[in-house]
């Protein structure tokens, strides 16, 4: 039969691994919202991580008391752990759509909503005290982050910092060294947009043809091979947005609207018939907008939610791949950290919402979150591997250790429709490369 | 691949090429001539170098990078760009043929087109059909462990028993025209959709659903992704047609069936499909019931409750108080022998035969059970039947003001429906239990269904029908 000899011609085979899903903590099926505020969320937050700050700071400044916010005595020194709020002149405020005088608007939305006058203020269950000192900059720090603060109450009122105390990076467990003797790659790809008219269908055909595996060289093949899993983190879609004006939709209009998840899914088919795949909304996708956003429905993709390899994922994700702890988001985490703080990379961003131990730490104050009662699910308790930002725009990788050894791999993803690049680590090493493609005719 | 074919191959590549003006890239001509795509490249390599000049050639580059080592490209190029592009990579770069096509698009993702357009057609073929789209047959990677479920999607609703199904299966293409022996069969795949092993109504209904979804300009895909209500009308006529079918009414509702919805595969095929989704509304419904007969005290508490035979004399007794016309005297003798059915055949059995019924009944209690009955002060929900202007058989919802017993039938459906496990035995002593619930459930399932005429509610027969209105534009 023509089949038989065809399989005699797929000389690679490809790589297997052990996968397991976390995205329990993600999901809210369970929750029930009974018309609650955000004020249980931050509780449940400075509950869990003044736990940990206690325990850390005695072996930080031993000699120092710690105290609640209203046990402020003046010129005591002493230690004060709860959330810090940053006071922001520029912040958007729905209220300003009220205001009497409606001044001119900019033209521009500033990008970033900083402005040499915020101030932080610590807050806990008893009260809030403005921060000052020299020690503590507000062009790094967010609304909603938990830290400890060495410092003193001045006769203002004011708390000078003198020092901080962040949580730090989470343990991590241990990753077993040289149980892989070969190169086993994860691909990260995010921003396939498809159908938005910047984007090039073709360019996303020769990523999968790569993998895959529709190429011919042996090298090239054995690279694809590797491939044991494959993450698409966010923004897979866009939507002719001008066709949803709230009127009722023609039906060509519907069927157009529908193009582009067709389109998507067929190309899903082709990788979930040969590897493992993730898929995680993002912005654009049609999914919920608060975080953490719900997996993408599986009707939306019939041809390739029949695959046991086709996996419809929430927006964070975390999961196991052969013991490594991959952790990531479509990029709305680092993207608002962005609007509110500044930093010289992307990267440093990341890092610091690990070293805070919180995904995204300006949830629910100026990013879109679902009101958990007894629980934060953003916050990271154990220390991932991998930590990958989706979305971003352009591709940067770097390895972080910890202080006590953990070694962390992060990762920004860049749009794949506007470069063409996709990020491959490399399991046995936490070694990563690009794989890009471009069209050049 | 023999020489001739190679040839036979490359023949029908220059046709492609220069006289169709077809972009044919290495894909689409393994996808076409069901090689892998090794042998595609190489067969276009040798295309380019016979006939060389009269084409142009888009290459695919790929390797590592000379100045970034961390980054492995892979590039299209047009033959024009080809050297200097060579010259980035380490030099263990490979280069090989992606397309042939008469000139460059000035649209680089025109190459793509022919490509997509063969993938999307692959795309459509019924769920169960394996193609080399969905198993990436083509390709010099083999995965063991992909694999498929087919059934995945559809919740499996009935568990036990659908060995007695899966034989009566096939003869849901022949049900059109058939009579009474044949409708179980037909109500049986309704409700055995689930069962994994049935080649048959799955890949036409998963088909439907395919078509449904890329069908392009009916403006049905969106609807049957989010919406069950237009679909579920749909179905729930088909389910009516179908009872229609099973009591013997033969010539007009096999008609109904093969005009209803679309092709005469997917009638049944949506009311299988969607008669889970149907019964697990009508289930949800019930609970909406007990609120309902609430409301409406007198009718749900005043049916008798006894045992099987008083109602089942009191069955037939209602056609003869009709005045209609239709064929209500093989009503009684249908139903009888339902119930015999029902009392001798499992479970299973019971289910499926009740269980179309009864959904039906939720929507539209069994039919011909009551026409126009004077009005008194006490009222109920009840079904009319009437012949329509089209010939169709219609069945609405009115309120009307009968006697008890006018219930019974909706009664004994919805038994079945609610005591999944009891045999139809008992079908009299659980009547009771569930006699509360059906005129309730008239009421509920009658109310939502848009676009269909069936759904008629009227409060009073007195007052207007807001559904007349529709019905006298047809």
């Amino acid at each position: 039969m023509a089949s038989m000899e065809i399989d005699s011609e797929k000389t690679h085979e490809r790589k297997q691994s052990d996968y397991t899903c976390l995205d329990e903590r993600f999901e809210i099926q369970k929750e029930m919202y009974r018309g609650q505020q955000y004020s249980q969320i931050y509780f449940a937050r400075l509950h869990l991580m003044r736990t940990l700050l206690y325990s850390l700071a005695p072996s930080w400044k031993p000699h120092l008391p710690v105290c609640k916010v209203l046990g402020l005595e003046e010129g005591k020194e002493c230690i004060i752990v709860g959330t810090l709020f940053k006071h922001m002149k520029l912040k958007p405020c729905v209220l300003d759509e009220y205001s009497k005088e409606r001044s001119v608007t900019p033209l521009v939305k500033p990008r970033n909503f900083m402005h040499p006058d915020d101030s932080l203020i610590l807050e806990d269950e008893s009260g809030r005290v403005k921060l000052g000192g020299s020690a503590l900059s507000p062009a790094v720090y967010v609304t909603g982050v938990v830290v400890a603060l060495h410092g003193k109450e001045t006769s203002a009122g004011e708390f000078v910092v003198e020092d901080v105390l962040e949580a730090g990076l989470p343990p991590q467990l241990e990753r077993p060294l040289d149980h892989l003797k070969e190169d086993k790659y994860v691909l990260l790809v995010s921003g396939l947009s498809i159908g938005s008219s910047s984007s090039n269908p073709l360019l996303f055909q020769l990523l999968v043809d790569h993998i895959t595996g529709h190429v011919s060289e042996d090298e090239e093949l054995g690279l694809a091979a590797q491939i044991v899993h494959v993450v698409i983190a966010g923004n897979s879609v866009e939507f002719p947005r001008k066709l949803l004006t709230g009127q009722n939709m023609a039906s060509k209009d519907q069927s157009t609207l529908y193009e582009p998840i067709k389109e998507l899914d067929i190309m899903l088919n082709q990788i979930a018939a040969g590897v493992s795949v993730d898929i995680m909304p993002g912005l654009n996708d049609p999914a919920n907008f608060a975080l953490p956003q719900q997996p993408l429905n599986r009707c939306l993709f019939p041809g390739s939610a029949p695959y046991n390899t086709f996996r419809s994922c929430t927006n964070p994700h975390s999961f196991d791949v052969d013991n490594i702890r991959f952790l990531g988001t479509s990029g709305q985490n680092i993207d608002d950290l962005d609007k509110y703080s500044e930093a010289e990379s992307k990267l440093d961003f990341v890092e610091r919402t690990l070293r805070w131990r919180h995904l995204a730490p300006t949830a629910p104050n100026t990013l879109g979150c679902y009101p958990f009662t007894d629980r934060d699910p953003f916050l990271i308790e154990t220390c991932p591997h991998v930590y990958f930002v989706g979305n971003q725009d352009k591709y940067d990788s770097r390895l972080v250790k910890g202080s006590e050894g953990q070694l962390v791999r992060l990762i920004c993803i860049p749009k794949f429709c506007e470069t063409g690049v996709a990020v491959a680590v490399n399991l046995k090493n936490l070694e990563c490369h690009t794989r890009s493609f471009n069209i050049q005719l | 691949m023999t020489h001739t074919e190679t040839l036979n191959i490359l023949d029908e590549l220059e046709s492609l090429v220069s006289d169709q003006l077809q972009v044919v890239s290495y894909k689409w001509l393994s996808r076409n001539f069901s090689i892998s795509s090794k042998t595609a490249k190489s067969l276009l390599k040798d295309f380019v170098e016979k006939n060389g000049k009269g084409f142009e050639v888009v290459y695919i580059v790929s390797g590592w990078l000379k100045n970034t080592p961390s980054d492995h490209r892979t590039r299209l190029v047009s033959s024009s760009k080809l050297a200097e592009v060579e010259k980035e990579f380490n030099g263990t770069h490979s280069v090989s043929v992606y397309s042939v096509q008469a000139s460059i698009p000035m649209e680089p993702a025109a190459i793509w087109n022919s490509e997509f357009v063969q993938a999307e057609e692959l795309f459509r073929e019924p769920s169960a059909a394996d193609n080399c789209l969905r198993d990436n047959r083509f390709c010099g990677i083999s995965n063991s462990f992909v694999k498929r479920n087919i059934e995945g999607a559809i919740a499996n609703v009935t568990a036990p028993g659908t060995e007695s199904v899966r034989t009566t299966v096939p003869s849901i293409p022949k049900v059109k025209n058939e009579t009474v022996t044949t409708a179980p069969a037909q109500k049986q795949p309704a409700k055995s959709s689930n069962d994994k092993e049935k080649p048959l109504p799955v890949p036409a209904s998963k088909k439907n659903g395919q078509a449904q979804k890329s069908v392009t300009g009916t403006g049905g895909s969106l609807k049957n992704m989010w919406g069950r209500v237009p679909v579920k009308a749909e179905d729930e006529s088909a389910t009516i047609e179908v009872k229609k079918q099973d009591n013997s009414e033969a010539q007009k509702p096999s008609h109904d069936v093969k005009s209803k919805g679309g092709s005469d595969d997917e009638a049944p095929d949506v009311s299988i499909r969607n008669r889970k989704r149907k019964v697990i509304f009508d289930f949800s419904d019930e609970e909406c019931e007990d609120v309902i007969s609430l409301a409406s005290p007198s009718s749900p508490k005043t049916i008798p409750r006894p045992d099987s035979e008083e109602t089942k004399d009191l069955g037939p007794e209602k056609p003869d108080e009709n005045v209609s016309g239709e064929t209500k005297t093989d009503e009684p003798e249908v139903r009888e022998e339902d119930w015999q059915k029902t009392a001798s055949a499992d479970t299973c059995g019971v289910r499926k035969e009740e269980k179309p019924m009864a959904s039906a009944a939720g929507f539209n209690p069994s039919k011909g059970r009551v026409t126009n009955a004077p009005s008194s002060p006490k009222r109920k929900k009840v079904l009319k039947t009437r012949i329509d202007e089209r010939g169709r058989e219609v069945t609405e919802v009115v309120w009307e003001d009968t006697e008890t017993n006018t219930k019974k039938k909706e009664e004994d459906t919805d038994t079945s429906k609610k005591l999944n496990d009891s045999k139809s035995a008992n079908a009299g002593v659980n009547r009771a239990v569930v006699q509360k619930k059906s005129p309730a459930m008239g009421a509920a399932n009658a109310g939502g269904k848009t676009g269909s005429k069936k759904g008629g509610n009227v409060k009073d027969p007195k007052q207007g029908n807001i559904m007349s209105f529709f019905k006298k534009k047809v």
